[in-house]
């Protein structure tokens, strides 16, 4: 199910990537990173390519609107391409100490339905980013360490492990970021299997750009090994901080198209 | 001439380099690997194999390993079992290489309300109320759970352990082990724990491989030791033999693990059949050089044993090398092969052939000569003459003279009624291969494997790949609706088929949740045009807000009404309506879902692929194929193993599940499907067909081709070896008698005894062809230095020492290979019987039938060929000096 959509796209581009690093000085800069990450709102408008072994391309258009109500963070993703299900419309919104809330619109039925679905690590909408790399973690839930410094396409960066404390914080037996020292950006993530040793999956970043003051990727790709899949995700249009209609955030708007 | 001390340096120097030799394929055979799987026999460009090569890459699937939790005493849905189901299914989980595991405990139920879905997990918990949930859940979704995770019977659970898709066979092994160490922590008297899978075969093969060398081998080489030594009863008798053998054996093996080959089915037979068929050679060297001995009265000195030595192997080098090339020949033909292993089991064997006839040209002469380095008194070998004078088989031999003369019309009879039989029972042979088959009824693989497809949907599997000319065309509800249709329609056509998995029960299920509390018929407002919030005179930024959150939340869940209730009357109209309505022989259940359906009672009515627009609320097929999209979203992730797009698949995988997996129910089951889909699929769509059991006919049918070749080719080149050996094509012809009567033998015993013609036992018919053409090279060699030296009674003196050679050799080879029956593979003991089978034949042809037909040749023999000529010059130098 579309479950923690919200956090879907924000971490893909910003939080995800940053959440499972140490800074120079340990925790709380990484604290400080994720903070300056949390804008109070968000516009996206995304293209995601969903390209296979053989070349194959599958293409998905996405928009997605964010809001920070007291700290729980509310989404709206609209479905635009492919055309069969344009107009399809998810709203999730954020509990404190609950599963978060989840409503469905199906433009074929004109009916909106609330989903109620645990945790999932399916795939997001087939691509090869799952559900749990959409959602990245606690900052408590691992730890970090840095292994060396590198530079990756010219920048600056430090290499740094995360390891989870428990098997049920990630899918992964360990990740390793490539963090760019000047943005704080993870320019490569490698996600590993749970024995650690196998690399499952390989995100790039490309393109870094600050946009309102906040630095993201226009392009982010995200490749599994095993199968040679690979999902290219491209951010066309980006705003952050902008004056967002609560109206949307319903199921109202859901239903009707209207805030 | 050689003196005496360089003939002993030489000696030594062939010993030593046997030895170093020995010691360097000793180092060698530690590299030696078992490769079990199948797909070792089948060629990479074999069609099958490409398309299923193509639906993994495409789907992601790999072979599953099924652990099965059975209970003998109570039910396995019990709070302890469920419990213990749970454990086992985190801990698999865990474990490094499994991609998924799927189980009664961790598997979801998707429940509907007015409001919405709810994804739940099928088991709550084990109190008393979850439990009732449990068993309300399984029950509401039966197709879902019974069959695949659960018997109808609630005996058998299923643990389903999906390796990840580039786990190696080493790691597949390692997880197989683990869940047998699980198995070993639960089992009890009440619990048993059967497996099966393709991870499972092949790590059972693996195993009696493994241990087939380790008795095989031994168990032949222990028959031939006892075949050696009661016919030269002296421990060198069987020593020297066996010694050059063990060295032959093991070079070649040796040179496998040097070569980097590894120990299929078909190779683990080499050094069994080295040790077979190599041991005739060394029979024949000692048996010539014993009975040298016996002519002679004064002590040999060692020059003179030399001089011994090398007449009487020159005297059988011709025949004995002869009877290398046409076994090394019926080796050969293997190469001919379509099937990988089989190329390599043949050229292996015939280099092992070559090794056995070096080491029995110069290892045994060696060890002989060293032996006995001051010479020998040659008459304790009397001894010898007078043991086997007093068992000579006079009776049996006397017999044979006595066919020979006058039973030429029984033995007409008898030959004509074989080949008759023969040629009506050829056609009778069963071609296919059945791993499982191969393992004994008894066998724990063979039962588990029967407890799968009693009690669950089957351990045989069929992939059908559908792909439509445009994107999501798989989609298309017309398209689906046949596929509903399919999924009935083959279980009832071919009764093999237990169970047909796709994606229509998932849309099915997601149908009749989304329309929950829609009213069939229902007319709705128009669409709205595409939303985007980035357009010109977008929603970014727009003004007030027009509506609270919880405002809007309210609008929307006080829209439904609770539906009126029913009086009896109308309770009773709606059920004779369903119960008329229904099909002849529906079940109550379908009855009461039909009943169900009249009102929608819980979005029954919408239980179907929607096929309908305007039950929708629709105008056109289109919008139902964006309905379908739209529900793909909900399941997004969930049907990657099924459908190659999430949104818009072209492709779609459906899996046909089997209880029977011989080649013959395959093709059944395959030719059906064929039939559906070429009668319902639209000009432009294309469909597939593969999965691990097309690889048993596809087996088959390499088999059968490979069998045809092989034999052709094999007949082919000792026919010309006999056509060269005797320069005669009538004498040569003649000479391959015994051949066919060997084949005919084994092809009648195949049907008679029930064998299949296999993987396996399809090696068999080249082979016997290459050795059974010894027993005749023996005789007529023989038979023909008798008549040009003008014996008196030629047959007789032939019988007296060739002939009882061919029966010795016959029936050790034959009891060598009844060691095969020792196997763990039912077609390695069944090799072991039809060899036997097929050596008899051929010797006794030889025996009887081959004098019956050169008495009646003019001159069967032409001149004789120049070695013969030298030798019998040489002699005439020997016996001078």
């Amino acid at each position: 199910m579309e479950r923690k959509l919200y956090k879907s796209l924000i971490l893909v581009l910003g939080v995800l990537l940053l959440s499972p690093l140490a800074a120079q000085t340990g925790r709380e800069i990484m604290e400080q990173v994720m903070e300056n990450q949390k804008p109070s709102s968000s516009a996206m408008d995304i293209m995601m390519e969903l390209i296979d072994s053989r070349g194959n391309v599958s293409s998905r258009r996405i928009q997605i609107l964010t809001m920070d109500d007291n700290g729980n963070i509310k989404t709206i993703t609209l479905f635009l391409e492919p055309a069969n299900v344009r107009n399809t419309r998810f709203l999730t919104i954020q509990n404190d100490g609950r599963d978060d809330d989840q409503w469905i619109y199906l433009p074929s039925l004109r009916k909106t339905k609330r989903i109620a679905a645990g945790e999932r690590d399916g795939s997001f909408m087939g691509s090869d980013f799952s559900y749990s790399d959409m959602s990245g973690g606690e900052i408590e839930e691992s730890d970090y360490e840095i292994l060396r410094e590198e530079s990756v396409a010219g920048r600056e960066c430090w290499v740094i492990e995360s390891t989870p404390r428990s098997s049920s914080a990630s899918p992964y037996g360990k990740t390793m970021s490539w963090v760019d020292k000047a943005t704080y950006l993870a320019l490569k993530v490698h996600f590993f299997d749970e024995d650690g040793a196998t690399l499952l999956k390989e995100l790039t970043m490309e393109g870094i750009r600050e946009v309102d003051g906040f630095w993201s990727a226009e392009k982010t790709i995200m490749k599994s090994l095993a199968s040679n899949h690979r999902t290219v995700l491209e951010i066309r249009q980006l705003k952050y901080n902008i004056p967002v209609n609560p109206g949307y955030f319903t199921t109202n708007f859901l239903q009707t198209g209207r805030p | 001439m050689k003196t005496e001390k360089s003939r002993k340096r030489l000696d030594i120097i062939i010993l030593i380099i046997t030895a170093v030799l020995t010691g360097l394929a000793a180092v060698q055979i530690s590299k030696l690997k078992i490769d079990s799987s199948v797909e070792v026999f089948i060629p990479e460009k074999n069609a099958t194999r490409i398309i299923n090569d193509g639906i993994r890459r495409e789907f992601g699937s790999s072979d599953s390993i099924l652990m099965g939790i059975e209970a003998r005493f109570d039910k396995i849905t019990t709070a302890e079992n469920l419990f213990m189901i749970e454990e086992i299914t985190a801990e698999l989980k865990s474990f490094p290489g499994v991609e998924d595991v799927i189980s009664l405990t961790n598997m979801e139920y998707i429940e509907s309300s007015s409001e919405g879905m709810e994804v739940l997990s099928l088991l709550e918990g084990t109190s008393d109320e979850e439990l009732s949930l449990f068993r309300y859940r399984l029950n509401d979704w039966q197709e879902m759970y019974y069959g695949t995770v659960l018997s109808p019977d609630e005996t058998l659970a299923a643990v389903i352990v999906q390796p990840e898709n580039d786990t190696s066979e080493e790691e597949q092994a390692a997880i197989y082990e683990f869940i047998e160490v699980l198995a070993g922590r639960y089992a009890s008297d009440n619990l048993s724990f059967p497996m099966a899978g393709k991870p499972v075969l092949k790590k059972e093969i693996s195993r009696s491989v493994f241990r087939d060398v380790f008795v095989l081998v031994p168990v032949a080489a222990f028959l031939i030791i006892i075949v050696l030594f009661l016919y030269f009863r002296k421990v060198e008798g069987v020593l020297f033999p066996i010694l050059s053998l063990a060295v032959s054996c093991l070079w070649v093996m040796g040179l496998m693990g040097l070569l980097g080959l590894t120990f299929t089915m078909a190779s683990i037979l080499v050094p069994v059949l080295l040790l077979v068929v190599g041991s005739a050679y060394g029979i024949h060297v000692m048996a010539h050089f014993y009975e040298a001995l016996t002519e002679e009265t004064a002590y040999i000195d060692f020059m003179k044993l030399c001089g011994l030595l090398k007449y009487e192997t020159g005297k059988i080098i011709t025949s004995v090398i002869l009877a290398g090339v046409t076994t090394a020949a019926g080796f050969i033909s293997q190469l001919s092969s379509p099937l990988g292993p089989f190329r390599i089991f043949g050229i292996m064997s015939a280099v092992g052939i070559g090794f056995s006839l070096l080491t029995t040209f110069f290892l045994i002469p060696a060890l002989i000569r060293l032996r006995y380095p001051r010479g020998l008194d040659p008459r304790p070998f009397h001894r010898i003459k007078d043991v086997r004078a007093s068992s000579e088989p006079k009776g049996t031999f006397g017999i044979f003279e006595k066919l020979v003369v006058r039973g030429k019309l029984p033995i007409l009879l008898i030959g004509l009624i074989l080949f008759g039989t023969t040629a009506y029972l050829i056609p009778k042979i069963t071609i296919g291969t059945n791993l499982i088959e191969f393992f004994t009824p008894d066998s724990k693989m063979v039962q588990d494997t029967e407890t799968f497809n009693r009690k669950l949907n089957g351990t045989g599997n069929i992939s059908l790949a559908i792909r439509s000319p445009e994107k999501s065309g798989v989609l298309k509800p017309q398209f689906l609706k046949k596929l509903e249709q399919f999924e009935s329609w083959l279980p009832e056509q071919a009764e093999q088929v237990t169970k047909v998995q796709s994606i229509v029960p998932g849309i099915r299920r997601m149908n009749r949740i989304m329309n929950y509390d829609r009213t069939p018929f229902e007319v709705m407002e128009e669409e709205e045009p595409m939303l985007d919030f980035f357009s010109t005179g977008g929603l970014i930024g727009g003004g007030e807000s027009t509506g609270s959150v919880k405002g809007s939340q309210d609008l929307f869940f006080s829209g439904f009404e609770e539906a009126p209730g029913l009086t009896y009357e109308e309770t009773a109209a709606l059920l004779k309506r369903a119960l008329n309505g229904a099909e002849n022989n529906a079940s109550a259940r379908e009855v009461i879902e039909a009943f169900l359906a009249l009102q929608n009672h819980e979005g029954a009515a919408f239980d179907e692929i929607p096929i309908n627009p305007e039950k929708y609320g629709l105008t056109s097929e289109e919008d139902l194929e964006k309905l379908l999209s739209q529900y793909m979203i909900l399941y997004s992730g969930s049907m990657n193993m099924m459908l190659n797009d999430s949104l818009e698949p072209d492709r779609i995988l459906i899996t046909v599940q089997l209880d029977k997996e011989a080649s013959k129910d395959i093709r059944e089951v395959t030719e059906e499907i064929r039939n559906f889909w070429d009668y319902h699929l639209p000009v432009g769509w294309e469909y597939e067909i593969a999965g691990n059991s097309t690889f048993n006919v596809v087996l088959s049918d390499l088999v059968a081709k490979s069998q045809l070749i092989s034999l052709a080719m094999a007949l082919g080149i000792v026919w010309l070896i006999m056509i060269i050996l005797f320069r005669s094509i009538k004498t040569g012809s003649v000479g391959m008698i015994p051949v066919f009567f060997a084949i005919a033998g084994l092809f009648s015993s195949m049907v008679i005894f029930g064998f299949n013609l296999d993987i396996v036992t399809s090696l068999l018919a080249a082979l016997a062809v290459g050795i059974g053409v010894d027993y005749a090279i023996h005789f007529m060699t023989a038979y023909r230095r008798e008549l040009a030296a003008g014996t008196e009674e030629p047959l007789r003196a032939v019988y007296r020492t060739t002939g009882r050679a061919i029966l010795v050799n016959a029936s050790s080879v034959a009891l060598g290979f009844l060691g095969l029956l020792f196997s763990r593979f039912i077609p390695i003991r069944q090799i072991g019987i039809l060899f036997a089978v097929a050596m008899i034949f051929a010797s006794l042809s030889a025996l009887v039938i081959l004098p019956m037909i050169l008495n009646h040749m003019k001159e069967p023999f032409k001149n004789k060929t120049t070695k013969e000529k030298e030798t019998e010059e040489w002699k005439e130098n020997y016996t001078r000096a």
